[in-house]
């Protein structure tokens, strides 16, 4: 009889601590996933994003120091997961395609014309500007969470934060 | 409209578009890598290796949120339609779901009353504002319950009394017992509906981790008996609400609860199921508790094959444990015919395993088998088998049936909700 190797045996513990983390904020991290990348690339993207940020904690859970802090750890890793995709599109995709009218057709059917100027808007801000605005003012969080998330200062939070809301006010008159 | 309230509109209406997120897929013999690039959303295109299909039966159960609208169609144990004359005979009536159902906001289960006979809801209950039920068990005379909610960091306690024909069927009422700081991990109400055994971890590391049973008093809410163990000796717990498969035994005088210990080094789990005499002194969980029975570990069968023997687990009152099983693999042609999805009953007294309830005849990839309820035999049993041919198969409301002689009947009217979010 042939053996395997079961070191990364199905849990009871780790798998289902990670499930049950998912269950309770995977539909959030989603949400901030799609955000972050615009809504040009629909849900299943974003769903990936999400997706391999869980596995990265299921692969860390025995290595984390304080697992009560799984949440910040996931979401930190959504973010960075969101600024991969983001990258390999600004290498692949012009610039200029970029735009509301592009939009994936699932994202189109999704949402309206206001919100995905919005969503346009977002996605022309400084990634880091981006991210401070949507954890902040999308998801509502406190500063002291983005920061965690972002890996910044509090400070850094507050001001880009601010210079994205400006910048957002001026991208989404000029398109008016 | 402000910036900041379009920004909010967007995230509103974002939230609003979505469909429900996909199930967690995590690897189960090796890291398999997620593909990086775009996937299709239906699952039968996402082939079918074995650590996907390992750790979807392990997580899939718990996951009544991230149901899959699309999907191959729902695989159905092969039903007993002649044989035992009464399967459904015996069974309790009623039953409570946790659910999202109606008008749910993402995420939030509500409590569903469902009559198995009539296949009726029978209520509704929603929980309360910043609280969301996570967990159910019930008592014996099929009239009261408990439920379980969560709201960020503490566990709260109410008591469903059910009183069917009533103008109000179904009243929530909240219990006195104190909550608890953590999700629990085990949950069970007597049989006279009079006790709550309840275990729960708390700690985030593996050094102040610190492990709790405690027994209730329904009535004053009073902390009965308390056990701890201290350290998490390479023991996970946690996920469902009764993960750890809490039942009382023996005219309300033990308590089994599943243990399973993963060898250091080996990524070998061995499952006991421990029993505890509620009668007798003491307070520490491990000490003053006994190996019932001592199941086979985590079984490899084959380079591609393997099988959890006590994947699930539940105590009869007469002390019989009953065991569903974990199959998962690489190969459609093997799992299922290598190492059967069963349900297997061992002597509480004497760690032997005693029979084969049922066992599933038939080709899978992956197959998981929860043991819902037991009546106080283990002859007869509520179960819950999920089976996946290819991909991953989430259609679990056809899959809950009776186990007698045997046989799986399929039961007659559909549960709402998950294996592990349903009490009857």
């Amino acid at each position: 009889m042939d053996s395997v190797k079961e070191t990364s045996a199905p849990p009871a513990g780790a798998g289902s601590q990670v499930a049950a983390l998912y269950q309770a904020h995977a539909a959030g991290l989603v949400r901030l996933a799609m955000l972050m990348l615009g809504g040009q690339s629909g849900q299943s993207a974003a769903e990936d994003v999400v997706q391999e940020a869980f596995l990265g904690l299921y692969r860390q859970w025995g290595k984390l120091s304080d697992q009560g802090r799984a949440v910040a750890y996931v979401r930190s890793s959504v973010l960075n997961g969101c600024r991969d995709v983001l990258r390999r599109q600004s290498r692949t995709v012009p610039a200029a395609l970029l735009e509301p009218n592009v939009a994936s057709p699932e994202a189109q059917v999704l949402l309206a014309e206001e919100h995905r100027e919005v969503l346009a808007a977002l996605r022309r801000l400084p990634g880091r500007q981006r991210e401070a605005v949507v954890l902040r003012h999308c998801l509502g969080l406190p500063e002291a969470e983005v920061a965690v998330a972002m890996k910044v200062s509090r400070g850094t939070v507050k001001s880009a934060a601010h210079r994205g809301i400006a910048a957002l006010a001026k991208i989404l008159k000029e398109d008016q | 409209m402000t910036i900041e309230e379009r920004l909010r509109a967007t995230n509103q209406a974002v939230a609003d578009a979505m469909r429900p997120v996909r199930p967690l897929e995590l690897p189960g013999e090796q890291p398999a890598r997620v593909p990086a690039g775009r996937r299709s959303r239906r699952w039968l295109s996402w082939g079918a290796p074995l650590a996907a299909a390992a750790l979807v039966a392990a997580v899939a159960v718990s996951l009544a949120l991230v149901r899959q609208a699309e999907g191959p169609p729902p695989v159905t144990p092969t039903p007993a339609t002649s044989g035992s004359a009464t399967p459904l005979a015996s069974i309790p009536r009623y039953y409570v779901a946790l659910a999202g159902v109606g008008r749910s906001r993402p995420g939030v289960l509500k409590a569903v009353v469902g009559d198995e006979q009539t296949g009726r809801t029978v209520a509704v209950l929603n929980p309360s504002a910043g609280q969301n039920f996570y967990g159910v068990t019930g008592a014996a005379d099929d009239r009261t319950f408990v439920v379980t909610s969560y709201a960020g960091t503490e566990t709260t306690w109410y008591l469903l009394r059910l009183t069917p024909g009533a103008a109000n069927p179904a009243q929530l009422t909240r219990l006195p017992i104190k909550p608890v700081a953590a999700r629990v991990a085990g949950l069970a109400l007597s049989p006279d509906g009079r006790e709550l055994a309840v275990m729960w971890r708390t700690g985030t590391t593996q050094a102040n981790a610190v492990t709790y049973l405690a027994v209730y008093s329904m009535t004053s809410g009073a902390a009965l008996r308390t056990w701890i163990t201290r350290g998490d000796n390479m023991n996970a717990i946690g996920g469902a609400a009764n993960e750890q498969g809490l039942s009382w035994v023996n005219g309300d005088e033990g308590i089994d609860f599943r243990w399973s210990v993963l060898k250091d080094g080996t990524g070998i789990y061995t499952t006991l199921i421990r029993r505890i005499d509620v009668t007798a002194p003491g307070g520490d969980l491990l000490a003053d508790s006994r190996v019932a029975v001592r199941l086979p570990n985590t079984v490899a069968v084959t380079k591609t094959t393997r099988s959890w023997p006590c994947y699930t687990s539940l105590t009869a009152g007469n002390g019989t444990v009953v065991c569903g099983t974990l199959s998962t693999g690489n190969s459609f042609q093997e799992v299922c015919s290598t190492v059967p999805p069963s349900f297997v009953t061992y002597s509480g007294t004497t760690g032997k395993r005693l029979k084969v309830l049922y066992q599933y005849h038939g080709q899978c990839l992956y197959a998981v088998s929860v043991v819902v309820w037991t009546d106080p035999t283990a002859s007869r049993v509520i179960a819950f088998l999920a089976l996946s041919e290819k991909g991953i198969n989430m259609a679990a409301t056809d899959q809950f049936g009776v186990i007698t002689d045997g046989r799986f009947t399929p039961l007659p009217k559909q549960v709402v909700g998950d294996a592990n979010d349903v009490a009857f």
